[in-house]
């Protein structure tokens, strides 16, 4: 077929053979390009597997109805971090290939330039975007509405829209492994390089429009969590009685509505500059690419907070269960993660110290640099106080926590190092740098997801997972990211540039490969959350939670069952403590009995979600591809879709009738009666159906 | 949200209770408001760094030898423009203060088309000012300044714009079905975000045109 | 907006409307008067630049109370705090990137094409060593070269 016909670039603006990866194998047998056609064969085998088996196991006709058009919290926040963690696969898989291709790198490697640029491009991209965001708004969106004693969301379509934006945004970035390039930019893609003078073909538009569906789907997010936590909450749970991972979500929530347009101007403005050749950014006519370099920054420091603080709120939570202890500190952990929201907004000059400005700009960017080190200090001193004559289980969780405590502040001492902008001159733009931030995001961020997905695991699907291969995984990140970055620190210090794919001194080599062995074990650690999930699922019958509470945990979610009804709560709860499920059960009342039932209502399901997800990608793809027509379809679809759903008024909330409440909560009461409690010693056996015996009382020292 | 329980004293402290269900008062006009008003502050950041990184191409580097704004700009077209968008926010306060009092659906109306007809008048005064300027070869192609005021002006427009359309949506579910609860709602957000485009003229014409001439 | 609770509702709805007859008022004052000073001409550069900015600020204040309906009543206090939290971080972000981008612009930009405006904005001062900061980095990049 020739695809030059006057027709078809109307139809397919700029996509043709060319542009398909997958073939680039045949016509070009490198190593380099089958590894580049091997990505975009994983893609479309990956996404025929998924087909096959959800139509062979008939679950087509679920996964729409309980998922894709559902809008429960829970619901919504499964399929964030499902995305999130296909994300961590990807990235993790790039991570590795640089890895090696660096282990190799000395005079060459296997990898062409242009590749490797796209690989760190994509590999930034999807962990910030795809990975990190989608996890901790994942675990928002389960955790924070149950904190609260609320039944969902302020506003639960628009959850589904978020989610929809998102995945178009995903699925931009997956596309183009197998159609086009991605950016060879790096994840922050400064211009003038990403300029159309520089890179005219797709590579920048993926990053542009991936990263704009997303941004508004996470701006939306920031919104409706804001508004939850402040409207929904139960009575009596006042703001200072919120758990901590609450407080973390709700500054996480007010970054995301500030600090996202920074983002979204920015991505504008090149995409004016692409499309219609603009003079933002540019060399010529009176552009100036300082400024993006300002915007990105502005976005990219909050961001920082945005991934870090609900992390931090995990810890908060599972250090103050796992010592059976109160969390200590509660009011300085609040003020210090308002400090911190407030703080992120006023460092951002120090991603570019050496951009010209002078040392007096400088230094007032180095001094707030350090200062925001004060309040995380002050968390990391209230959870080792919270773990001071606990009685601490070291579950997969404490693992997670123990070594992000020491991690992150080793990384956050190297950062202090950067703050100082003399010192910064010296070391930016190498590998030092890679190594730090990596050193505040893997523990800082990624320990925190992963400690808090196998947390509240069981609450969501109602039995535990696996703690050896919890234990397994655990511990090879550790070794893993010890082992990967560490040694960055040496070459950075030695003068390795980052992003580049091969080297000449052969100093740099021990280094290099001592990283590649670490990268085997972060490829095990993968691989063993992968055989941990299968283990859990094929032995959920021996684990699980009836009782709903099997950590003994303190805070409201814990006072329901696992997993939980689409209400949450049979009866919304009166709050009158701090960790007050903790308080009840010393009380003795940890499964009470409410004194009456009402009428609950539901929202109604949403076809909004999918709509969003359908039609932002083609719309995106349209953009990417010059297929002008199909992004203004696309467009008008979605706005159609939003006039008619205006229009129409919402659809019809489901009402369950206070009958059927009561009968599936005392059932569940009744259910409950008969599971033995478990001691703290026996938490990880078989015996743990979520129902916690009552410590004895610690004796007063 | 009664404070007692923290009187309690300890060791009494229940931690939960589970009383009867109160008949719930889902404030759902509340919560959206109080969703816009954050909506609308996120977009007052990105109309903020458009007028940030307008006034960073102020300068001789950024005009690129093409026209300045001394050049370009002119009172009476700006004048005009304020005069339509600022008479039209109080309209839609009329509107507003029709609706909180519960005048005939024809009062709502009347000032409702009143407003909407004042914002195609100030877009009608903004596209012709833009053709001028294309005419006299003031495109945004032509320097690092130019692109940032068509980046920066016509975003309010567009925001007009859509604020047209949400009106005129308006005005077919006001004539089809009255002023329901849900219209009152979407009035109110809709009356924050026409007032709130006005603050943002208010910084347009002081910054890019009485900014630019003074 | 809530006119006092004690009124009928004629003389609530009286006392609204006077509410936006003053705010439009107010915004018609504070706004004929920059564009007078601006169409007449005639004054120094800095009074009207500083005329235009305080009336505009007030303007947008004006805007806040009679428009929004946001004054320092317990009810709006929700409002007026998201106002006051949005406007500082606005004013971090707009603040931060004219600082920056001004003194970027100074001393890698300031030598090679010196404009009017810098010089009424009274910044000679700081682009002449922008001027020596250029050509020192020039020189740098001559060495970088050979």
């Amino acid at each position: 077929m020739n695809l030059t016909q006057p027709f078809w670039p109307a139809v397919l603006g700029r996509l043709d053979l060319d542009s398909l990866d997958f073939l680039k194998v045949f016509f070009h047998p490198t190593l380099n390009d089958v590894i580049l056609s091997g990505a975009a064969w994983a893609v479309l085998v990956g996404g025929v597997l998924g087909v096959a088996v959800l139509s062979y196991f008939k679950l087509w006709g679920p996964m729409w109805r309980n998922y894709l058009v559902s809008v429960d919290h829970k619901r919504i926040g499964i399929m964030y971090i499902v995305l999130a963690l296909i994300m961590l696969a990807r990235g993790v898989v790039e991570g590795v290939v640089m890895r090696t291709q660096q282990a190799d790198g000395l005079g060459g490697g296997f990898l062409s330039a242009n590749h490797y640029a796209q690989l760190f491009s994509t590999h930034g991209t999807i962990m910030i975007f795809f990975m990190a965001m989608p996890f901790l708004t994942g675990l928002i969106n389960i955790v924070v509405p149950l904190q609260i004693g609320a039944r969902d969301v302020s506003f639960p379509m628009l959850n589904s829209v978020s989610l929809g934006l998102t995945v178009s945004g995903a699925a931009l970035i997956m596309i183009s492994l197998v159609l086009g390039e991605f950016s060879t930019g790096g994840w922050t893609a400064y211009p003038p390089y990403t300029e159309m003078s520089f890179q005219p073909g797709v590579g920048p538009d993926y990053w542009i429009w991936s990263l704009i569906l997303a941004g508004v789907g996470s701006t939306l997010t920031g919104i409706n969590f804001v508004v939850t936590i402040f409207k929904e909450r139960a009575p009596g749970m006042t703001l200072m009685r919120m758990p901590m991972f609450t407080w973390t979500a709700l500054c996480a929530s007010i970054l995301l509505i500030f600090a996202l347009p920074p983002l979204t101007v920015a991505a504008l403005m090149l995409a004016a500059d692409r499309y219609l050749d603009f003079h933002f950014f540019t060399n010529a006519l009176g552009g100036n690419m300082m400024n993006f370099a300002n915007l990105v920054w502005l976005f990219g420091h909050p961001e920082v907070y945005i991934l870090i603080l609900p992390a931090f709120g995990v810890y908060s939570e599972i250090v103050a269960t796992y010592s059976g202890k109160r969390l200590y500190g509660y009011g300085s952990l609040v003020v210090a993660t308002m400090s911190i929201a407030i703080l992120s907004f006023t460092v951002w000059l120090h991603h570019f110290f050496t951009m010209g400005q002078d040392a007096n700009v400088n230094a007032a960017f180095g001094i707030a640099t350090m200062l925001i080190g004060i309040p995380t200090g002050v968390k990391v001193y209230d959870w080792m106080a919270t773990m001071y004559r606990g009685r601490v289980r070291m579950t997969v969780p404490m693992i997670y926590l123990s070594s992000f405590m020491v991690l992150f502040v080793l990384g956050g001492l190297s950062g202090i190092i950067l703050a100082n902008p003399s010192i910064d001159f010296q070391v930016h733009n190498t590998l030092f740098l890679v190594a730090h931030f990596h050193n505040m995001l893997i523990p800082g961020l990624l320990f925190g997801m992963l400690a808090g997905y196998t947390y509240w695991f069981p609450k969501v699907f109602g039995f535990r997972l696996n703690d050896r291969w919890g234990y397994i995984s655990a511990y090879s990140w550790i070794v893993g990211f010890v082992l990967v970055f560490f040694p960055l620190y040496v070459v950075g210090l030695m003068g390795m540039t980052r992003r580049t794919v091969s080297y000449v001194d052969p100093a740099y080599q021990p280094w290099m490969l001592m990283s590649g062995v670490g990268a085997i074990f972060v490829t095990v650690a993968l691989a063993a959350l992968v055989v941990q999930l299968y283990v859990s699922i094929r032995e959920r019958n021996y684990t699980r939670d009836i009782g709903g509470d099997p950590w003994d945990a303190r805070t409201l979610e814990w006072a329901t069952p696992s997993p939980l009804p689409a209400y949450n709560f049979a009866v919304i709860p009166h709050v009158h403590a701090r960790e007050a499920f903790a308080v009840a059960k010393e009380a003795g009342r940890g499964y009470q009995e409410p004194t009456g039932y009402a009428d609950i209502h539901l929202p109604g399901d949403t076809y909004m979600g999918v709509i969003m997800a359908v039609f932002g990608t083609a719309f995106g793809f349209g953009m990417i591809w010059y297929m002008w027509w199909l992004a203004v379809v696309s467009f008008a679809v979605m706005a159609v879709a939003f006039i008619v759903r205006a229009l129409r008024g919402d659809r019809a909330a489901i009402t369950i009738p206070a009958a059927q409440v009561e009968a599936e909560h005392k059932a569940w009461l009744a259910q409950v009666r008969t599971v033995t409690p478990v001691t703290r010693e026996r938490e990880l056996e078989h015996a743990n159906h979520g129902v916690a015996a009552p410590e004895t009382k610690e004796v007063a020292a | 949200m009664s404070h007692a329980a923290t009187m309690e004293p300890a060791g009494q402290n229940p931690g939960l209770t589970f009383g009867a269900e109160h008949a719930h008062d889902h404030d759902h006009a509340g919560k959206a408001l109080s969703g816009f008003w954050l909506f609308m502050m996120s977009d007052l950041i990105i109309f903020g760094l458009f007028f940030a990184t307008y006034g960073t191409m102020l300068v001789p580097m950024s005009f690129a030898g093409g026209p300045t704004p001394k050049e370009l700009f002119e009172i009476p077209g700006a004048a005009m423009e304020t005069a339509a968008l600022l008479t039209s926010t109080l309209t839609f306060g009329f509107a507003s203060l029709a609706v909180k009092y519960n005048f005939a659906k024809g009062k709502v109306l009347g000032w409702l088309a009143i407003t909407l007809a004042l914002g195609m008048v100030f877009l009608g005064l903004e596209i012709s000012e833009f053709a001028r300027m294309f005419a006299e070869g003031a495109v945004p192609q032509r320097s690092g300044f130019l692109s940032s005021f068509f980046g920066l002006v016509p975003l309010h427009g567009a925001h007009v714009t859509a604020g047209s359309i949400w009106l005129i949506m308006m005005m077919v579910q006001i004539a089809r079905g009255g002023i329901t609860d849900s219209v009152r709602s979407r009035l109110a957000r809709l009356a924050l975000f026409w007032h709130f485009l006005d603050i943002i003229w208010i910084g347009i014409f002081s910054v890019v045109y009485l900014g630019g001439l003074a | 907006m809530s006119a006092p609770h004690n009124l009928s509702p004629a003389e609530a709805y009286r006392h609204d409307l006077k509410g936006y007859l003053t705010g439009f008022v107010l915004a018609v004052v504070l706004t004929v008067i920059p564009f007078a000073m601006v169409a007449k001409g005639g004054m120094s550069f800095n009074t009207v630049i500083g005329t235009i900015v305080v009336l505009g600020l007030i303007q947008v204040v004006v805007h806040v109370r009679y428009f929004l309906h946001v004054d320092l009543s317990p009810e709006r206090r929700e409002d007026l705090y998201i106002i006051l939290f949005s406007a500082l971080l606005l004013f971090i972000m707009a603040a931060g990137t004219i600082w920056i981008l001004a003194n970027l612009q100074d001393r890698m930009m300031g030598g090679v094409d010196m404009g009017t405006m810098h010089m009424e904005s009274g910044s000679a001062g700081s682009s002449m060593s922008g001027m020596q900061m250029n050509g020192t980095t020039m020189k740098m990049d001559g060495a970088a070269k050979n």
